[in-house]
């Protein structure tokens, strides 16, 4: 049995015991977080064949994990790009596009209401890294894009941002972009849908639509750290527009 | 003019619902919640924007969470052509509990195949404002 001396020495070294395991799984939990998290980028890298830095991958078509149907779908979309600029889609962005000043002034910006899901400056967007907004354009709206990111506790926030605007001739455009150290995002391209035309890096032209639907000139571009892309609407197409949608790129890509 | 006419309850419908969306909305978007509501999920999403994309969710138990070693599991989904793609778990875990989950979100659109992002949560404090 016993005496209360030891009684109590045994319960302080049990109660010094237990705050040392808490301190320890509370550590412990944090790092288990993060390790997981890398663990599983690290082998979602590796089992779909994407590049270990996350930078872009140029593949054959056979390396990519869609089905055939799929990828007929996209050569077709190709030799119509080829031949007439753009491939054949009803496409809802562009009316989206060419109707987001009429939208905008119903109601879609509200200074100071947090839950609103247009901004009108790109600081009102919780980003976990420090973005520059697209310069010299008519700026319309911001929203965020891409993955909400909370493994740095001190920088939670969004991947990336879209900012609407006005240019020129090329009226209302998007602009995307997404940030891969924070999204910890991989790519691989078909090498038959690839060009270099923003500035040498990896592009690839995305024009659609169809008459009466209007059409969306697309580009997009890609790098070490980065997607980029820029969406244009127009009620009708020409290489012209398309050309100077690339120009407009090439501008943006710049100012990085 | 035809794309008008199509538009006019995508464009009605959005106005109304962007007072109260955070998110997926005007771009694409990517995140995973846990212990919230009784969900654990990963979700990529762009209202009104179908494309082919697919999403797995982990889902980690810590503490009381936590029955034993073999409890960490996850929820995959297979490619499809829709605006919203959730992998969820209902019914698994609310304020009290204390999972981890992680999302792989990936995409097929233009040739490409995209991890588009890996997405991380232990709460749902990004809730406020989604549209579910």
């Amino acid at each position: 049995m016993m005496d209360g001396g030891t009684n109590t020495m045994n319960k302080n070294i049990n109660k010094a015991l237990f705050l040392i395991s808490i301190s320890a799984y509370s550590i412990s939990n944090a790092d288990v977080d993060k390790n997981i998290m890398q663990d599983i980028r690290k082998q979602a890298l590796i089992r779909n064949g994407f590049n270990a830095n996350g930078s872009p991958k140029i593949v054959s078509s056979s390396e990519i994990n869609v089905d055939e149907k799929i990828k007929e779908q996209w050569k077709k979309e190709k030799n119509e790009i080829d031949k007439k600029g753009y491939f054949s889609e009803k496409t809802y962005r562009s009316t989206e596009l060419l109707l987001f000043k009429d939208n905008l002034s119903m109601n879609a910006i509200v200074k100071n209401k947090k839950n609103s899901s247009l901004k009108q400056n790109l600081n009102e967007i919780q980003l976990a890294y420090e973005a520059k907004p697209v310069s010299n354009v008519q700026s319309l709206a911001f929203a965020e894009s891409g993955g909400y990111s909370e493994i740095d506790p001190n920088k939670k926030g969004y991947s990336g941002f879209v900012q609407f605007f006005e240019y020129g001739e090329l009226g209302v455009c998007a602009y995307t972009e997404d940030n891969t150290k924070i999204s910890l995002g991989a790519v691989k391209i078909s090498e038959d849908r690839v060009t270099y035309d923003v500035n040498g890096k990896v592009t690839l032209i995305n024009n659609k639509g169809q008459e009466g639907y209007g059409f969306v000139y697309d580009v997009e571009w890609f790098g070490e750290g980065f997607f980029k892309q820029l969406e244009c609407a127009s009620k009708s197409y020409s290489q012209e527009m398309s050309e100077k949608t690339i120009e407009l790129a090439k501008m943006i890509d710049s100012q990085s | 003019m035809k794309f008008i006419k199509k538009s006019t309850i995508p464009i009605i419908l959005g106005s109304f619902l962007s007072f109260n969306c955070n998110a997926g909305f005007y771009g694409l978007t990517h995140h995973s919640r846990s212990n919230c509501a009784g969900f654990n999920e990963s979700v990529t999403w762009w209202a009104f924007h179908s494309f082919l994309a697919r999403v797995n969710s982990y889902h980690y138990p810590h503490g009381k969470s936590k029955p034993n070693d073999t409890a960490n599991h996850v929820i995959k989904l297979s490619k499809t052509y829709e605006f919203r793609h959730a992998a969820y778990h209902v019914n698994e875990a609310y304020e009290d509990d204390d999972y981890s989950v992680v999302g792989e979100h990936y995409m097929y659109v233009n040739g490409k195949e995209q991890m588009a992002a890996i997405t991380f949560a232990k709460d749902c404090s990004i809730y406020d404002g989604w549209w579910d």
